[in-house]
């Protein structure tokens, strides 16, 4: 059922309104609804099995909800196919990077930026396209340089130290200028100070792009949110700024469990 | 360095402009060495040209797009059997080059069919369905009336056109005989193909290629439409099977549906496995050993001492083993191994 | 970037290394000699031929280059033929159209063999008939009873055919029903090709009416079980078969298992009982292993001797040859084949003369080749309107691996001619071995 439009100043950017999926005979989301305005950071935490992924995936247009709709910029999304999310303006991460290891750093950032190619098959074909794909190595490169890796452009994903990996995989989501970028635990596998940087380039970013990600990293999604929400069994438990949640008793019911009367955790 | 060195060199990085110098050294080069040899090393390069234009295209699919095509010999059949049809009654309604642009846009039309049904499918069902292709296709020969059946259709190579003769003949030196003549004709054919080739690999259209056949899902979220991109692969590979086909039949003299046989994709699917999957390089190694190797063993058996039998035999045994050493030793192919040990020098990877 | 450079000087190092092989020296020539003496000196003649000698059409069929190698190795041993030995290449091209070409390619350019004899195959010599006419070279003896190598000798004039062909087999086979089984209702099993068809031609020249049923297959397929079962649903209690060897001993295997016993009568090409036999317990996994007495009352047509009459004087020499030249093993009938083929060769090699010519090789069997007497039961039709092969069958029973005659000797040709009993003497072998 559609719910009231937001008390917000601004049309949120993105949004899901009630969203439900079910597996079989799991609910696995129940009446989900969150919302990204531009240029802010939205976290999405719970328990592990809370249905972060599963929210995740229907919010880039990976799984199909059974209830519920997407909006962006205020017009219903439909049926999101992956391919179509650049040209939407959103971008994604995978938790597995999913780097494309036979061919060099730069060449994965330049996949990403593929949206803004101009040169077909035919110029392609003929070998005609040259200015382009400078115009592509130079974005592209500008993106690794934002990011600090730009000296890694001609080595190939192999043997490249996980952190630097991690922000190749960022890069190239981040070259096709997307208003909204997606991260699917963007922390995990990284040091405490690269967790820092990552936290960092999220903030920098907000000028130009609003972030929604999911994360178990309290401290990360403290520090670097605008907003939180929390999910537990397929549900929105709490949702508000990260100081709001983190006094939310139900939160912490939720992650520590409830107190039974005589003093045993369930 | 002085102004001319730098400007070549920075012409030379442009992609095109080398594949283009390249293919021209490639076109000269050739024209004295066919000139130079006798027919029937001439015959030979004819068979080695238009299985490395199968190949080339063969290895753009798999290697590239990661589309395991097992019936590609289906394709060379279909660009075969069109340019048999127009060369039936000896001189062809267009000149030959027509024929073969005949050949290549009747193949790219099944093609494409085939291509966006298999676009649909994954993995193992794309060699599946591309098997089931290469078993049917040759067998409708043997069906449809007009083809010749079992038999199959001759085909007569038209003339050498006198301008040719007399072109050749002033740079050269040499005569052109029919057999000569599809040599060159393919050879030609194949400079052409593989600087088409080379620009698609090194376009964005290529790139977009070698990153769905990475991690698929990854090159999706990256805005690569998978479907069209698997399709338009499909079609280039199609294409340059077409022309081999079409040049095929010329050199064969006949077309016949066990000259098609599943063997024969999967004969390709070996060679460019052995030369190295993904390049062009590659696919022209294993061309030559395809073309060179079966002769020169028989060859080499029959002067060893070896009965006739026996020598033939040695053929097929001698393609085994150098198959199973590069396997075993060298899996990513002649090239792509050599390829591996220089980026190690270079510390690329 | 480098990698292109890599290929350019791959490239060119390639063009050296091939360029060093040298110019050909008679690339340039048209010589209008007066004879075309290729692959002739005064001491020896290069001869080829293309054979299946790898592949599934292998078993049987790459013995006959070996006959022919080892007839030819006896003549060499007495001195060859007018002072000249003779060099026997054999290339094998897997029964593959596309192979043949290769090879043939081979042996006329690269080898320059002086002739070609006895390459075996309708579809694969079908890809070079043309060539080989077109580039002069004697094409001789083809090993294949289609009548497209000597129905029409103004389209192909350098070849020549020496086997009976199958047309005029089926109207042997059909004339023999026609006589002696008027009730018969007959079922034809056929290879879907020229073979197939030219057998059928012939037959229903005679037994039109009788034919009930008629069944294909493609060479390749081995299910046959279709056709079989079409066949006796048909009610046929006779069929007739012009299929390969393999396919004789499938169609003998599904006929057990469905119960079906009609008189089978197969073409001379798959009937050879210790080939079936062979095959027989191969493709049954041993469970027939009496294979050869499975064929007992099968009948089939014969137009040269065979291994079973050891008493006959040709096969008699053929053994004493194989005994000499032979690689050892038994002599079987294919062998017998490639050794008449080979003495019939060396039978036009010497009416060809001393002053030996491509040209001249090909005047000599048109002319005098109608005259030759060996081993094959009736004469050749060689003459300037026909190179057709032999023409004289006998309609033979088959009974303990054996071969019993049921008619004498007949003699046709294609088209409508009728069919005569042959009144010639049947010719021995010189005491040399060696033709006159």
């Amino acid at each position: 059922m559609a719910q009231p439009v937001s008390t917000k100043a601004a049309e949120p950017l993105f949004a899901a309104r009630g969203v439900s999926v079910r597996f079989g005979g799991v609910q696995a989301l129940s009446q989900v609804s969150l919302e990204v305005a531009p240029h802010e950071v939205l976290g999405v935490i719970g328990p592990n099995g809370a249905g972060k992924t599963t929210l995740f995936n229907v919010l880039c247009g990976f799984a199909v909800p059974d209830e519920g709709e997407l909006a962006w910029e205020g017009r219903p999304l439909g049926r999101v196919r992956p391919s179509q999310l650049a040209g939407l303006g959103m971008a994604r991460t995978l938790q597995g990077l999913g780097l494309f290891d036979r061919m060099t750093v730069l060449e994965n950032v330049m996949v990403g930026a593929d949206h803004h190619a101009r040169a077909g098959f035919w110029t392609g074909l003929f070998g005609l396209g040259h200015r382009d794909e400078a115009r592509l190595v130079e974005r592209s490169r500008a993106v690794l340089a934002r990011l600090g890796v730009e000296d890694y452009a001609e080595r190939m994903p192999g043997g490249l130290p996980y952190g630097v990996r991690k922000k190749v995989a960022l890069a190239r989501a981040l070259v096709s200028e997307p208003r909204l970028l997606l991260l699917d635990e963007p922390a995990s596998g990284l040091s405490p100070h690269e967790m820092e940087e990552l936290g960092g380039v999220v903030r920098d970013l907000t000028a130009t792009t609003a972030t929604l990600l999911v994360e178990h990293h309290m401290d990360l999604v403290m520090s670097v949110c605008d907003h939180v929400t929390v999910l537990d069994f397929g549900r929105v438990i709490a949702s508000g700024t990260p100081a709001q949640v983190q006094d939310d008793p139900a939160v912490t019911a939720a992650y520590l469990g409830t107190p039974v009367a005589d003093g045993e955790v369930s | 360095m002085s102004t001319l060195a730098v400007r070549s060199a920075a012409l030379w990085r442009v992609p095109l402009l080398r594949h283009v110098v390249l293919g021209l050294v490639g076109l000269t080069v050739m024209l004295f060495v066919l000139g130079s040899l006798s027919p029937f090393r001439d015959a030979q390069l004819a068979t080695m040209a238009y299985l490395a234009i199968a190949a080339g295209g063969l290895t753009v699919l798999t290697g590239f797009s990661g589309q395991l095509s097992l019936g590609h010999g289906a394709f060379l059949a279909v660009g075969a059997y069109t340019t048999a049809v127009l060369l039936e009654d000896g001189d062809p309604p267009f000149p030959l080059v027509g024929v073969m642009v005949a050949a290549v846009v009747v193949t790219v039309a099944v093609g494409a069919v085939v291509g966006i049904a298999a676009a649909r499918l994954h993995g193992p069902y794309v060699a599946g369905a591309t098997l089931a292709l290469a078993v049917a296709v040759p067998s409708l020969a043997r069906y449809l009336d007009g083809l010749g059946q079992e038999q199959g259709l001759h085909v007569r190579v038209p003339d050498v056109p006198t301008w040719f003769d007399d072109t050749v003949w002033m740079i050269t030196g040499a005569d052109v005989d029919p057999t000569s003549y599809v040599a060159y004709l393919g050879w030609t054919a194949l400079v052409v193909t593989y600087v088409l080739l080379a620009n698609l690999m090194r376009s964005r259209v290529g790139r977009t290629w070698r990153a769905l056949s990475n991690d698929d899902v990854a090159a999706e979220i990256a805005g690569v439409r998978l479907g069209r991109a698997r399709v338009l692969a499909f079609v280039v590979s199609t294409a340059a099977a077409g022309l081999a086909g079409s040049l095929m039949a010329m050199a064969v003299r006949v077309t016949s549906p066990s000259g098609f046989s599943v063997d024969l994709s999967v004969t390709l699917l070996s060679a460019i496995v052995l030369g190295g999957l993904g390049t062009l390089s590659g696919a022209l190694i294993g061309s030559a050993l395809l073309t060179f190797l079966p002769q020169a063993v028989t060859s080499w058996g029959t002067s060893a001492g070896l009965s006739d039998v026996r020598a033939a035999e040695l053929a097929p045994v001698a393609y085994g083993l150098i198959m199973i050493a590069v396997v075993l030793l060298a899996p990513a192919g002649i090239v792509g191994s050599l390829r591996r040990v220089w980026w190690r020098r270079r510390g690329i990877a | 970037m480098r990698r292109y450079r890599r290929l350019g000087a791959v490239l060119l190092v390639a063009a050296l290394a091939t360029s060093a092989c040298g110019r050909d020296p008679d690339k340039r020539d048209s010589d209008k000699k007066a004879g075309d003496t290729t692959g002739v000196t005064d001491t020896s003649i290069k001869v080829g031929g293309t054979f299946p000698l790898t592949g599934v059409a292998a078993p049987g069929y790459s013995e006959i280059p070996k006959g022919i190698k080892a007839y030819f190795d006896y003549v060499n041993a007495q001195g060859g033929v007018h002072g000249r030995k003779i060099q026997w290449t054999v290339k094998d091209d897997g029964y593959n159209p596309t192979q043949t070409s290769a090879v043939t390619n081979e042996l006329v350019l690269k080898d320059k063999v002086f002739a070609m004899l006895g390459s075996l195959g309708t579809p694969t010599h079908e890809a070079v008939v043309d060539f080989l006419n077109d580039n002069k070279v004697p094409d001789i003896f083809v090993s294949s009873g289609s009548v497209a190598w000597g129905d029409d000798p103004d389209k192909y004039p350098w070849t020549f055919g020496w086997q009976t062909d199958y047309e005029s087999e089926g109207k042997v086979i059909g004339q023999y029903i026609a006589d002696n089984m008027p009730d018969a209702k007959i079922g034809l099993f056929l290879q879907d090709d020229d073979f197939g068809a030219s057998g059928e031609a012939g037959l229903r020249k005679y037994v039109d009416k009788q034919i009930v049923e008629v069944q294909k297959y493609t060479p390749g397929g081995t299910d046959v079980t279709p056709q079989v079962a079409a066949l006796k649903a048909s009610g046929a209690d006779l069929v007739v078969g012009f299929n390969v060897p393999s396919y004789t001993a499938l169609t003998q295997l599904v006929s057990l298992k469905v119960g079906y016993k009609p008189q089978w009568f197969y073409s001379n090409v798959g009937s050879d009982p210790t080939l079936v036999g062979a095959l027989l317990a191969n493709f049954s996994k041993g469970a027939v292993s009496n294979g050869a007495s499975l064929l007992d009352g099968v009948m089939s047509t014969a137009y040269l001797p065979g291994v079973d009459q050891p008493d006959n004087p040709w096969v008699t020499l053929y053994q004493k040859v194989w005994d000499a030249n032979g690689e050892g093993g038994p002599l079987t009938n294919y062998l017998v084949y490639g050794m008449s083929e080979a003495y019939t060769f060396v039978q036009a090699l010497q009416a060809a003369g001393q002053d030996l010519t491509r040209e001249g090789l090909v005047d000599a069997l048109a002319s005098d080749g109608g005259d030759f007497k060996g081993p094959t039961y009736g004469p050749f039709r060689y003459s300037d309107d026909s190179h057709l092969g032999t023409s004289g069958f006998q309609v033979v029973k088959l009974a303990g691996g054996a071969t019993q005659p049921l008619t004498d000797v007949l003699t046709t040709d294609i088209g409508d001619a009728d069919i005569e009993k042959y009144d010639g003497e049947p010719a021995t072998p010189p005491s040399n071995g060696i033709p006159k």
